[in-house]
């Protein structure tokens, strides 16, 4: 009895020094008592999928949570894949938030539906005690939801809306903020649609936020932004901007000078001088949205030795790659998504290839994460990687579709190499095209990956055979999305799916579909959720040219999910039921 | 009622020539095809009318494709694709028609359920052999994040207002429209004619 109360003593003082969820996730399976203190004492979790449980199991389960993150759509939706209407809506889970989270601080949502009413309902109830909410990659919802947040959550140091599809009424969401904040210290709005921004409100936030110190808007003429530049003192990051004017007006202007994470959207050549006497500060740099050519870049990022992380299009080049290499030895996480494929503009030197990567591996030993899309690619760009980048816990490659041509193919000895040299990697993407890798190197893949826990592959392998080979391996993937799949029968890709045996979550599109969807029940089990969205046209309106007619082919979507199969699915999604393909 | 869509032979054909997506094939099919002058006929089983692209196709059970001297019979094709096609096979014509070049065309192989014909069974073996990247390539154009498609559609509305010489940006563009034609643009899919007043479809049954 008394080693019984000494024990549960001690633990008492031992469970709120763990803060890791797996470690978090151990203790609770140790035995009742364990499980109802890591439940007791629980202050973050974050659900991937919001439809694997329900709000009301997690406010049982997990009554004095103070941060909650949760995800909706599948990754997919980023690149416009998915139904807008297929799901994700936070509203059930407002309710319950402000019913029964008394202690709830921290509050994110990413790629899900909001509602202003969803807004109001949050701020009227919670305002007093939030202190983060991230709306990130979310939609339907409009400055009116944001004004309650800025009325009632006055204790708002975290403000991030980056990538939200929100619809732009006025301005009055912004003047709410200015008036009612004191302690605001990010403010986020990068990247979405909201223009009608009041310089003034911007600068009563700077005035009365002394520790704001990150801000992301969207291209407000900067030459407005002095007396804000002026004011925000402790600014460390800010990306935003643009730049109408003549360019010389440029030249006066001064940043904070603590400056040291920057995005530069809509700049040029001629501005980007007033970047020069804080480069040697800079640890971050995103140039995802400047309008810069190839020499620009290098002109750049020459001047920045301390860079650790940059994120850029390929128009920075093999060229620029290479000047990376040679001056930013401590970088850790690079990001170079695809530009135009118009090569009229200044993306004309816009290739990156395995002379980049190779420059690269050897130039930036530290590297944790590499994320690229490159026209060309040989094997032995791979094994550099696998040799040198010893720090690498992610990487995602893409094949571009421009060249006909590409060096070196298939890549199977090239990702063997890579995989078994980045012992640490945790997440691994790879999308080639057909003969980009073959059966053997689907199942080097398998064989090679013992930590990978999600995984995206596009276009690998040949034949029912290699994904089976690959399925033996990858113990830890708990995420796996597909794409282009179509020499995989349904039948491979349900046995994969049940021999992978940490996996979660499955996503799919493009496959060889049978006749009546029926071989997929071969990975039909207790709580596995089967969707399916069929194929689908998509007209594509640009604003240059005629709409396009994209013919969106049919996904797969499964999942565990402890509260069964979902409710509210929309037209665009099927789910598959077991017992009806029993009766047939 | 007897009358025909003139298409593209590209856009519907099932067996497209060795190294279908060069560009100097490309430009070759292009020529040929505008100085064949025998029309590519689009023969549904049954007859649409003239407001064809408002009004809803009986179900039909089989879809005969006539182009380039070549009969093609498929089984089981839904109405609704049907309707798809038949809009992408028009506005393909029309483009056609107007002597533009075509900045977008797609290889569209419709899959038969069950063929009706050793022929058919044959050009989808050959279909499936020769234009398989090209088909894929273009089913699946690799997907652009759409927070970095909004900036480069902005980005080109300000290289066009800012540019000193916009008329030299223009010609820069159409050079590469047509340098780059097969490789840029064979993924991306038919225009849709905007203006539906213009679209005046003829089709009867075989």
């Amino acid at each position: 009895m008394t080693a019984r109360r000494l024990s549960d003593v001690v633990l008492d003082c031992v469970m709120p020094y763990i803060h890791d969820s797996k470690d978090r996730d151990a203790v609770s399976q140790v035995c009742r008592r364990w499980y109802e203190l890591d439940s007791l004492t629980r202050k973050h979790v974050t659900i991937a999928l919001c439809y694997t449980t329900t709000p009301d199991r997690l406010r049982r389960r997990f009554p004095h949570l103070e941060s909650l993150k949760l995800k909706g759509k599948p990754r997919a939706a980023m690149f416009n894949l998915i139904p807008e209407d297929w799901g994700g809506f936070v509203t059930p889970w407002v309710r319950v938030i402000s019913q029964y989270f008394d202690c709830l601080k921290s509050l994110h949502f990413r790629r899900m539906i909001v509602r202003d009413s969803d807004l109001q309902v949050l701020a009227r109830s919670r305002g007093h005690v939030l202190q983060a909410l991230r709306l990130e990659n979310c939609s339907g919802f409009s400055t009116d939801g944001l004004y309650y947040i800025g009325r009632y959550c006055r204790n708002l140091r975290v403000l991030f809306l980056e990538e939200s599809s929100l619809v732009e009424k006025d301005g009055d969401w912004l003047h709410e903020l200015a008036l009612n904040n004191t302690v605001l210290e990010t403010l986020n709005f990068y990247v979405t649609d909201i223009a009608n921004v009041r310089i003034q409100d911007l600068e009563l936030i700077a005035r009365n936020c002394p520790n704001l110190n990150s801000v992301k808007i969207t291209d407000c003429e900067v030459l407005d932004l002095v007396n804000f530049f002026q004011y925000a003192s402790a600014l460390e990051e800010f990306s935003g901007g643009s730049y109408n004017e003549e360019s010389e007006k440029y030249s006066a202007m001064s940043l904070p000078a603590k400056l040291s994470r920057l995005g530069l959207t809509y700049i040029t050549k001629n501005e980007m001088p007033i970047v020069f006497p804080y480069a040697a500060l800079l640890k971050k740099l995103d140039l995802l949205y400047a309008m810069l050519d190839t020499e620009d870049h290098c002109t750049l990022i020459q001047r920045c030795p301390n860079l650790e992380v940059l994120e850029s299009r390929n128009v920075i080049g093999d060229r620029g790659l290479e000047v990376l290499a040679r001056c930013c030895r401590r970088l850790k996480r690079i990001r170079i998504e695809r530009g135009d494929d118009d090569q009229g503009m200044e993306d004309e030197e816009g290739v990156v290839s395995q002379r980049g990567l190779i420059a690269l591996s050897h130039g930036c030993p530290e590297l944790e994460y590499l994320a690229v899309y490159v026209s060309d690619i040989t094997n032995a760009s791979l094994e550099h990687i696998g040799t040198h980048l010893k720090n690498l816990c992610d990487f995602r490659l893409v094949l571009l579709d421009r060249e006909e041509k590409i060096t070196d193919l298939p890549l199977d000895n090239g990702v063997r190499a890579l995989l078994r040299g980045c012992d640490k990697l945790r997440r691994f993407a790879l999308y080639l095209r057909p003969g980009g890798l073959t059966d053997v190197g689907l199942g080097y893949v398998g064989q090679y990956s013992p930590n990978v826990r999600w995984m995206l592959l596009g276009y690998v392998g040949e034949t029912d055979a290699g994904l089976l080979e690959f399925s033996k391996g990858c113990p830890s993937l708990q995420k796996l999305e597909m794409r282009g799949c179509s020499f995989f029968s349904e039948y491979a890709l349900a046995i994969a799916a049940t021999q992978l045996n940490s996996l979660r979550y499955l996503w799919v599109q493009g496959y060889s579909a049978s006749a009546s969807g029926r071989d997929l029940l071969a990975m039909a089990r207790p709580y596995w959720n089967i969707e399916l969205i069929p194929s689908r046209s998509v007209v594509v309106s640009n604003q240059q040219e005629d709409p396009v007619v994209v013919e969106h082919l049919a996904h797969i979507l499964a999942y565990y999910s402890l509260a069964g199969p979902r409710t509210d699915f929309p037209d665009t999604v099927i789910p598959l039921d077991p017992g009806t393909y029993v009766d047939t | 009622m007897a009358a025909g869509v003139t298409v593209k032979s590209e856009v519907l054909e099932s067996s497209p020539p060795e190294g279908v997506c060069s560009n100097t094939e490309e430009n070759h099919l292009v020529q040929t095809n505008l100085s064949d002058g025998s029309p590519n006929k689009y023969v549904s089983n049954k007859s649409v009318p003239a407001s064809g692209l408002n009004a809803v196709i009986p179900s039909a059970n089989q879809l005969t494709i006539f182009y380039n001297g070549s009969v093609c019979v498929y089984d089981g094709i839904p109405a609704e694709k049907v309707h798809e096609i038949m809009l992408i096979a028009a506005a393909a014509a029309k483009s056609t028609e107007m002597k533009k070049i075509v900045t977008q065309t797609t290889l569209i192989s419709p899959v038969p359920s069950r063929p009706s014909s050793p022929h058919g069974i044959t050009n989808n073996i050959a279909s499936s052999q020769k234009s398989s990247i090209c088909r894929l390539q273009a089913e699946f154009p690799i997907a652009r994040r759409h927070s970095l498609q909004r900036f480069l559609e902005k980005r080109r509305d300000r290289l066009g207002s800012k540019a000193p010489y916009p008329s030299s940006s223009t010609t820069k563009v159409a050079d590469n429209i047509e340098n780059n034609f097969c490789a840029d643009n064979a993924p991306e899919l038919v225009s849709l004619n905007r203006s539906e007043e213009e679209f005046q479809p003829t089709v009867s049954a075989s």
